[in-house]
């Protein structure tokens, strides 16, 4: 269906057109917000949150932007208002647990360098890190992260450099490992 | 090139950086379908302001507040001056406050009201209680000495309640005209200077007796956060996504709803001391 008829059936009222705009947006909100969050619960009602937020203000949406990327600017808003409302107080160890159980490991990353970045990453300035996380985790290009998170892409890709320097020497002893 | 390296090891050992599991769609569905028909609104509304001030009124009311904190200071440092008769007053000592005129009673007033009003017990009866139940307990010099302690910290108790409550009071009135400036793209160009007044403000508070109280602490760390924001605003038109968030923040942390529960309390207690 047409983004812009499923937005106007939904606008309309329409509870199947609602059900279809929530399916072809849930699962790219989730993944985005747990990568923010981290803990499955958390992620939850971030989603709920955002899909709620977005059904609410969806007669403000102007299609200035893809449907995509105004839902997903909304998902980043309640994950990083979250964020700081728990003061970062969650477990990075339990995380990694959980998230080890529920992930493929694709890659061969050693174990101890696997915590300790998640470690570093989690110790970001919450900008480096988000723009990281989209980036470098989610493979977000510059421009896709310009729209979501309402910047230019230069700032963008300034926050991934700084980010990547700071991750280089939180991990300098790896580095020379290598 | 060994950044580049370094880049790429990090890039791939990011990737199960909080790998997402699969994610609970239905039950996650339920429970929006559930908010929106109302029975249990996950995001709620703020209302408008109730008090609508105008803008020129909050720099007044944040020196107002300031006059009542150096005046709380300054009682402070008298009660813990020694030899200060402020709280000897209502002992029934002969003696005449040599300072504080206007919050210590004169002799026997606390007794008296402390018998017209037994129910309500207003501050200068409970002084008076206090003072009584501490002489018949201890009598000397050593019972003079504890009473006076225990109305020092009973005052200084309620003093600090009426300068949080006038400044939970403020709180909530900027934020609300914040809110609305924002919602109806008004011109809020002095909002960050009294925001800047209020986070002055809020941070002595945090470190004073009155954030204690660990609901009140995370309260007044809370609007810190909020204060913060809104004092950094820019003035050009890049603000929008900081306001946003700031509005986002505002709901996400129910700080309206808590000021606003906290307010009306205070303020009655207060009204009780006066």
């Amino acid at each position: 269906m047409d983004e812009q008829r499923l937005i106007q059936r939904v606008l309309a009222g329409d509870p199947v057109a609602e059900r279809a705009l929530y399916d072809g947006h849930v699962d790219r909100v989730y993944r985005l917000v747990y990568r923010i969050v981290g803990e499955p619960d958390r992620a939850q009602d971030c989603t709920q949150e955002t899909f709620i937020r977005a059904f609410e203000r969806l007669a403000d949406f102007r299609g200035e932007s893809a449907l995509g990327t105004w839902i997903g600017r909304i998902a980043i808003t309640v994950a990083l208002n979250g964020l700081r409302r728990i003061k970062r107080n969650w477990n990075r160890e339990v995380v990694l647990d959980d998230a080890a159980a529920v992930g493929a490991p694709a890659h061969h990353a050693e174990p101890d360098l696997k915590e300790r970045l998640a470690m570093a990453i989690d110790d970001l300035p919450e900008g480096y890190r988000t723009v990281f996380v989209l980036h470098d985790v989610e493979g977000y290009t510059h421009e896709e992260i310009g729209g979501l998170l309402g910047v230019q892409p230069g700032t963008s890709k300034a926050q991934l450099s700084r980010a990547r320097a700071r991750l280089r020497v939180a991990l300098a002893d790896f580095a020379l490992e290598q | 090139m060994m950044d580049d390296r370094f880049d790429d090891w990090i890039e791939e050992a990011a990737r199960d950086y909080n790998a997402p599991p699969e994610p609970p769609r239905e039950a996650m569905w339920e429970a929006i379908a559930a908010a929106r028909t109302g029975s249990t609104p996950a995001v709620r509304p703020i209302k408008p302001a109730r008090r609508v001030r105008p803008i020129w009124a909050l720099p007044l009311a944040a020196a107002a507040l300031l006059l009542i904190g150096i005046e709380v200071g300054r009682m402070s440092r008298g009660a813990s001056e020694p030899g200060a008769t402020g709280a000897v007053a209502t002992t029934g000592s002969d003696s005449a406050p040599a300072r504080h005129d206007s919050i210590a009673l004169p002799p026997e007033s606390g007794q008296q009201l402390a018998q017209q009003q037994p129910e309500s017990e207003p501050a200068s009866a409970a002084t008076a209680r206090l003072a009584n139940q501490s002489a018949s307990r201890n009598t000397g010099p050593a019972g003079e000495r504890l009473a006076k302690n225990e109305l020092r910290s009973e005052r200084s108790d309620r003093a600090y309640q009426m300068v949080i409550a006038d400044y939970l009071t403020q709180s909530e009135t900027f934020l609300s005209l914040f809110r609305t400036a924002v919602t109806e793209g008004r011109d809020d160009r002095l909002a960050p200077a009294t925001a800047r007044q209020l986070l002055a403000t809020n941070r002595l508070l945090l470190d004073s007796p009155a954030a204690h109280d660990p609901a009140m602490r995370n309260l007044l760390q809370d609007l810190e956060l909020v204060l913060a924001q809104i004092s950094q605003l820019p003035a050009d038109s890049s603000r929008g996504g900081d306001v946003r968030i700031i509005t986002d923040g505002l709901d996400q942390n129910d700080v309206m709803l808590r000021l606003r529960a906290q307010t009306p309390a205070r303020v009655n207690t207060i009204q009780g001391v006066l």
